[in-house]
């Protein structure tokens, strides 16, 4: 949570004229935009390319902007808009398949395990049916709370807890037997 | 976010590759094109639109349009009467009101600078008069003035001659 309000106020500053506002909004909010982006494709280039056109897209809407202090819920909104809109487009395949050849254990370089892990966990986040990915990024990634992600989504907090459950529901009969979690009865 | 702790540790370990930093200029250009692009979409339109509307005008000016070799005769256009605005009525008779008051004026005018021009020559008739019977007088008191100098020149000589008669003829000193 921010003391003050900097992006509105770059915002302001922008529709005045000032270019360098538009730059530090880029500047800071690249980071966050792009790792949204790509936990919803797992695809680099096109979280790149989707990035880019997030802040185009801002550029070009930066007028309609009405501040509420609400501008990273905006923000997300039109990158959600995007990435629907690109999943729509093609047909897209995750980045990391499910079925990905590993190397037996013990055989593989330091830090072999983890990326196994990593790309295990990818595919089945992008495994998942847009609806609860969207959902599981927007929860567990951007720390997000039910409500703000109902104006985000247009949906009720209560349909996005229950949705939200059962995404973990699903990773974990997924995750479980592919890299050996034991069950801790967290259900 | 107590649920599922297994299951977040494992989404906690998918790390999110570097991407390459949004390029800004690429922004603006791309948005620069954009808004070209729309200027000539606009731009088009509005010729398309200039042209249709020239083809309906056109279209509709076509029943009406004679195509002639020589000068048609010139035709004298009489404009229908219309009726007289009431205002205009109304001016037009205090036009004339005006006028009648401006003739009995100037006959007025008139008729007292005939009787001016009388007065005057009456006046400087009778004038005339008065200073011929001046003069008449003046005459006459001129004639009156020199005989009753004529008889004070006599008188005077007459008293003289006396005196001398009277008084000269004696001697000093000698009775009476």
């Amino acid at each position: 949570m921010r003391d003050a309000d900097p992006d509105g106020d770059r915002m302001r500053r922008w529709a005045a004229g000032d270019r360098a506002a538009f730059e530090e909004i880029v500047r800071a909010w690249e980071g966050p935009v792009g790792r949204f982006v790509y936990r919803l494709t797992f695809d680099v280039h096109a979280a790149a390319d989707l990035t880019q056109e997030v802040f185009l897209r801002l550029f070009r809407a930066g007028a309609k902007y009405r501040d509420g202090g609400q501008f990273k819920t905006w923000l997300y909104q039109i990158a959600l808009n995007l990435c629907r809109d690109a999943a729509r487009s093609k047909a897209r395949k995750p980045a990391v398949p499910l079925t990905a050849e590993m190397d037996p254990p013990g055989t593989c370089e330091p830090g072999y395990e983890h990326r196994e892990t990593a790309e295990v966990v990818a595919a089945a986040v992008a495994a998942l049916p847009a609806f609860l990915r969207e959902v599981v990024v927007l929860r567990h990634y951007e720390d997000m709370s039910f409500e703000a992600m109902g104006r985000l989504l247009g949906v009720p907090a209560t349909t996005l807890k229950s949705r939200f459950g059962v995404a973990m529901k699903e990773l974990e009969a997924v995750l479980i037997p592919r890299l050996g979690i034991e069950q801790a009865g967290t259900l | 976010m107590s649920d599922f702790p297994d299951v977040r540790r494992a989404l906690d370990a998918v790390p999110v590759p570097p991407l390459p930093p949004v390029d800004v200029a690429a922004i603006y250009h791309t948005a620069l094109e954009s808004q070209a692009r729309s200027a000539r979409r606009w731009k088009r339109v509005a010729a398309g639109v200039s042209a249709l509307a020239a083809g309906v005008l056109a279209f509709a000016l076509i029943p009406n349009l004679e195509l002639r070799w020589k000068t048609p005769p010139m035709a004298v256009v009489v404009p229908p009467a219309t009726p007289p605005d009431p205002r205009v009525a109304e001016l037009i008779d205090e036009q004339r009101k005006l006028f009648a008051l401006l003739r009995d004026s100037n006959a007025k005018h008139a008729d007292l600078q005939d009787l001016l021009l009388t007065l005057a020559r009456d006046v400087a008739d009778r004038d005339t008069g008065r200073k011929q019977e001046l003069a008449e007088l003046a005459a006459k008191l001129r004639e009156f003035e020199t005989v009753t100098a004529r008889q004070f020149q006599e008188s005077e000589r007459t008293n003289t001659a006396l005196y001398n008669v009277v008084f000269a003829a004696k001697p000093k000193g000698d009775q009476p």
